[in-house]
């Protein structure tokens, strides 16, 4: 039987009764990786808000495992879904551990003894996102990367088939970047997690992803796997730049040059 | 057990240890002060020598011994009830007063007393609790709009508090000067002639609600991280707030109810709790309550010693000596 995955179905989502995302359909393929790219305020991070019953859709739905995902008991849902926001936070003098911790909370019982197997999936996360040798300094000692790692690992903890990210990339240098994108590609091979990251680099999207999803306005503008998918013609109309598209190659991944700001008559 | 990191645990034990010394030289100097002055053996000889001289007996159980009893139960409840609070809200500066909860019972006590409905023992604390749980349901309500944005929890707060302090200057106005005095004197959040009823009352809910806020450290620790963090690790994130605000207004009812308005040491004790052992819940919980409980029963001390034989009420010595004295540690510390 196939994984009927992560779905939006006619999806209409907005804050404060304004739409942003408008009658958006979309299947999630389980076991890849999609990465969701548009400008700011095409309504990715609204989209991930919605896939995770984070905000309740004003019209359509989000089906998960076949099921609509608002009538999903929360903690059903953080078993089989994770999401790392934009700009977590953490009161301060909270040590790595205590925070990636808090990571098996949907898994522990009503009374939330903490168990053996609790403890074997927190070190495996930490482990993961290589946070273990700073299990035990507090966070706000950590660099912006090695934090991010924190984070990742905190999803990782929750032991999910999904992990949704809202730009885990954007407020790092290249190395960091690279670090958070293979820490998940690795989850991706060695898990089998469907991964969803909002993503602000097309360069990075194209080359960790198997699947894009481009959006602009609220909408989808083309959806599928990334080589076929990244054109100059698409960056005109999703970004409104000029680029040009190369394949490279020893990849055989996509790589765009931006050229400038694209001529109104391509918007 | 959680990963909780060992040096927070020895800071814990350590924290935990110092206040149960402090209470118990508290609580011997405290049944030995008085107009009949006892020293430690013989506060120890009344408490457990059936043969010790009836007055040493009558001073310690039955006008000290409830006094203290409820100094402590009031100091864990308002300790308690202000770490609840400041996980629930976010925010650093919630205390059981910023939910209305001191302002109705204020409130809801002078209007007892200047009405004469306070004329039995009994229903001045019962009013009192009335009152605070009425305003703190009215914050509730008003907050509502379709979940309780904990900033918005705050503001409303204070505003029924306002309103309520607001309506109190206007009873004191028209009362019988009298009675302004004794509401005055019970606004202030004296400790003077309780009884075993009294700290019964207050302990008991301490001793229900305290295991159940230890119990939920977890919801309290993902609550303070915020809505979405939670919601996304599998709590309800409403009913769960409101669960915890719910725990926090019984517990600051009660402490209201048996000492008057005593502000500070719901906001402090949660602060200095979190700066011994940090933000876990399942730490910072148990210590405020304890923390909370040394400086009521200090306070409460302090009052009848300071200035005797003239009693000052504990509320206004727990202002006086604790609220400079957590801006001293602000300021040190850089905790915002």
């Amino acid at each position: 039987m196939a994984d009927p995955g992560l779905e939006a179905d006619g999806l209409t989502l907005g804050y404060a009764g304004e739409a942003v995302v408008r009658a958006l359909s979309a299947r999630i393929a389980p076991g890849r990786i999609t990465a969701l790219i548009g400008p700011n305020g095409s309504g990715k991070s609204t989209l991930l808000h919605g896939l995770s019953r984070l905000i309740r859709p004003m019209g359509g739905a989000v089906l998960l495992d076949g099921a609509t995902l608002q009538d999903q008991p929360s903690r059903a849902v953080a078993r089989r879904l994770a999401v790392m926001p934009q700009r977590p936070e953490a009161p301060e003098g909270l040590t790595v551990r205590e925070l990636v911790a808090q990571g098996r909370y949907p898994h522990r019982g009503p009374l939330g003894a903490w168990t053996a197997a609790d403890g074997a999936a927190l070190e495996r996360a930490m482990a993961a996102a290589r946070v273990t040798a700073f299990a035990d300094r507090t966070l706000d000692t950590l660099s912006g990367g090695q934090r991010q790692r924190v984070w990742i690992a905190l999803a990782l903890a929750q032991d999910t088939a999904y992990l949704l990210l809202d730009e885990p990339t954007t407020f790092l240098d290249m190395a960091h970047q690279i670090e958070v994108m293979e820490t998940l590609v690795e989850a991706n091979r060695s898990r089998g997690t469907t991964i969803v990251a909002a993503l602000h680099d097309l360069n990075q999207a194209a080359r960790y992803a198997h699947d894009l999803i481009a959006m602009a306005g609220g909408a989808v503008v083309a959806h599928g796997p990334a080589p076929h998918l990244v054109t100059a013609e698409l960056i005109a109309r999703v970004f409104g730049v000029e680029a040009r598209v190369t394949l490279d190659p020893m990849l055989g991944v996509p790589v765009c040059v931006p050229l400038g700001l694209a001529r109104p008559p391509a918007r | 057990m959680t990963p909780h990191p060992a040096a927070a645990r020895r800071r814990f034990v350590v924290g935990a240890a110092a206040c149960g010394v402090a209470l118990s030289l508290l609580a011997v100097a405290s049944l030995g002060a008085g107009s009949l002055p006892l020293g430690p053996g013989e506060v120890l000889r009344a408490l457990s020598d059936p043969t010790a001289p009836e007055a040493h007996r009558l001073a310690v159980g039955a006008l000290r011994g409830p006094r203290l009893a409820v100094a402590i139960g009031v100091g864990a409840a308002l300790g308690t009830s202000g770490a609840l609070l400041q996980a629930a809200t976010r925010n650093p500066l919630a205390e059981p007063g910023i939910i209305g909860v001191n302002a109705g019972a204020a409130l809801a006590a002078v209007l007892a007393i200047t009405t004469g409905a306070a004329a039995s023992a009994l229903a001045l604390p019962l009013a009192a609790f009335a009152g605070g749980l009425i305003a703190a349901l009215a914050v509730c309500g008003l907050a509502w709009q379709g979940g309780t944005a904990p900033a918005r929890l705050v503001l409303t707060g204070v505003g029924v508090a306002a309103v309520c302090s607001a309506l109190i200057t206007l009873v004191a106005v028209f009362a019988a000067i009298t009675d302004v005095q004794r509401a005055l004197a019970w606004l202030a959040g004296s400790l003077n002639a309780r009884d075993w009823g009294d700290a019964a009352a207050v302990w008991a809910q301490v001793a229900v609600a305290l295991p159940l806020a230890v119990v939920s450290a977890p919801v309290l620790d993902l609550l303070a991280r915020g809505d979405d963090a939670a919601a996304s690790l599998g709590i309800a994130v409403e009913p769960a707030r409101l669960g915890i605000v719910a725990l926090a207004v019984l517990l600051a009812a009660a402490a209201v109810a048996a000492a008057g308005a005593i502000a500070f040491v719901g906001l402090a004790a949660p602060h200095l709790a979190r700066l011994i052992v940090g933000p876990g819940a399942a730490r910072a919980v148990p210590l405020a309550a304890l923390i909370g409980a040394v400086v009521m029963a200090a306070a409460d001390l302090i009052g009848r010693r300071a200035l005797a034989p003239v009693e000052v009420p504990a509320g206004v010595v727990a202002a006086i000596l604790g609220a400079p004295y957590l801006l001293w540690l602000l300021r040190r510390t850089g905790v915002g």
